[in-house]
């Protein structure tokens, strides 16, 4: 590319950037109580968190974590924030960083966590498209979660 | 690595590699989501997860021909391997390119730490065969001399039937910004920037044709991946700035004197990556990287071979589409169709590209 065409080559690369979120935009904003049916509903989601559970307290590298956890209240804890978060009738209004500050989670255990989950959604076949929307929701919050 | 959590993963081979693939995005979450629950007490010994991957999405394991993890021909801004952020990892690849005239065959790897910076290696060996025959018989109508001329009456370093031209390439790669995964609820991408030291080794051939063997080349990466993207699925956009002054990518050298008598400086060109899970062990996507098109008229260090020089400078922009699958999470076998158009004054150099890596 000849140096005059440097400008245009940029504009080109951040027009394409703007146009691949743009036109990515109105596919995030998809209505989540969809997503709550294809879960199964509350009881979906909570047959999917027991085996996440189950899932978890078989893995090595973090069952450590949960030695002393109340399981069956982890359990109805989790069920509602995943209800709440794909859109279902449920309340969860934890603070998330103050729940986890003392518990020295890192990066790796929070992965290892969410592949239980995903192993657990799989087994329930739960559709692609609503796995990755609370998957999308529930990245964000590796900031208030680990603290190591 | 575990492997226990792979073999866990073959019950429902397809669904549950996807989780292998997955990007452990997220959810430490609601677990602890309750203090009174969890006893803050156990605390895993960090040292038997140094070497867990924790990454979670695909890509720690497909790399750039340079040696950076990236997409076949373009870096992208993700550190590869899959090391969170008190892990340490590495990456080994191999990727052959079987062009029209030409083969292109690479190998390396690369370290990775605590998802914040990878060194990367590569060398290239780029198979000129028979074509480099044809290049000499080239080369002497350019000298003026008689076509019966044998190759072995050229100077050694114009002597290419068969001959490869090779390069080592030593990259760094530095996260400053984001990190694709996680950041979900917002739209800055992770941003980092990279270094290459390139040497080719065929350094009489490229001081031949008026270039130098040597050059560097800075590039910064934005990248953008939607866990939730396209129809539900990961989606993946990167925008790379490439600050080089290298000819085909440094396999015909760097720099050179352009036609005005003044040297090629750097030129900034723009690099472009997107890719879409069709389901976590399988991407497909396209590349584009601009090329900074030097001209290249100095005689170099064989009079009269200016012209020839310039015509074998010649070099087209290089594309891809590609498909990768990832077997496990640390494996990834990527093919692709390249097309590199015009190289060493032969056009439509496309072909077949074909990768593995393995991360550990």
């Amino acid at each position: 590319m000849k140096i005059r065409n440097i400008n245009l080559s940029l504009n080109a690369a951040i027009g394409m950037l703007c146009l691949g979120v743009t036109s990515l935009t109105p596919v995030l904003a998809r209505a989540d109580a969809t997503y709550y049916n294809e879960f199964g509903g509350r009881a979906g989601i909570h047959a999917v968190v027991t085996d996440m559970l189950t899932n978890v307290l078989a893995d090595d590298r973090i069952k450590s974590y949960f030695t002393n956890a109340n399981i069956p209240v982890l359990n109805a804890s989790l069920t509602n924030q995943v209800c709440m978060l794909e859109g279902g009738p449920c309340k969860f209004d934890e603070n998330m960083k103050k729940i986890h500050e003392s518990l020295g989670i890192t990066q790796a255990a929070f992965n290892a966590l969410a592949e239980d989950l995903q192993k657990s959604m799989n087994q329930h076949n739960i559709p692609l498209a609503a796995q990755n929307d609370l998957l999308s929701k529930l990245a964000p919050m590796e900031p208030a979660i680990v603290t190591k | 690595m575990e492997h226990k959590y792979i073999s866990a993963l073959t019950p429902r081979r397809h669904r549950s590699l996807t989780l292998a693939l997955l990007m452990s995005v997220a959810t430490f979450l609601p677990v602890c989501a309750y203090a009174q629950v969890i006893a803050p007490e156990p605390k895993p010994d960090l040292r038997a997860h140094m070497f867990d991957m924790g990454g979670l999405i695909t890509t720690g394991a497909v790399t750039a021909i340079g040696g950076a993890a990236g997409g076949g021909i373009v870096p992208w801004a993700l550190i590869g391997g899959y090391t969170t952020q008190d892990q340490v990892g590495a990456t080994a690849f191999y990727t052959h390119v079987f062009l029209r005239n030409y083969q292109l065959s690479t190998y390396g790897g690369l370290f990775a730490l605590s998802n914040r910076v990878e060194v990367s290696f590569a060398h290239q060996d780029f198979a000129l065969g028979g074509t480099g025959g044809t290049l000499d018989g080239k080369i002497i109508g350019a000298l003026g001399l008689p076509a019966t001329t044998p190759d072995s009456a050229l100077p050694h370093a114009l002597q290419l039937n068969n001959a490869n031209l090779n390069q080592d390439i030593i990259g760094i790669k530095v996260r400053l910004y984001g990190n694709a995964v996680y950041d979900q609820d917002t739209l800055i991408p992770e941003i980092s920037v990279g270094y290459e030291y390139h040497r080719n080794e065929n350094t009489s051939f490229v001081r031949a044709i008026g270039t130098r063997p040597t050059g560097n080349e800075y590039y910064l990466a934005a990248t953008k991946v939607w866990l939730h993207g396209l129809f539900g699925h990961y989606t993946m956009v990167t925008g790379t700035l490439d600050v080089t002054n290298a000819i085909q990518n440094g396999l015909l050298g760097f720099g050179g004197v352009g036609p005005n008598g003044a040297k090629n400086g750097y030129h900034v060109e723009p690099e472009f990556a997107v890719g879409y899970w069709i389901n976590p062990n399988l991407v497909i996507g396209g590349e584009y990287r601009f090329m900074p098109h030097y001209q290249v008229v100095a005689p170099g260090n064989v009079p009269g071979f200016g012209p020839l020089g310039n015509a074998l400078s010649k070099e087209s922009d290089w594309k891809d589409v590609y498909i990768a699958y990832f077997p496990v999470k640390n494996l990834s076998v990527t093919l692709a169709y390249a097309d590199l158009g015009t190289i060493a004054s032969e056009k439509n150099q496309n072909g077949v590209y074909l990768s593995g890596t393995a991360s550990f």
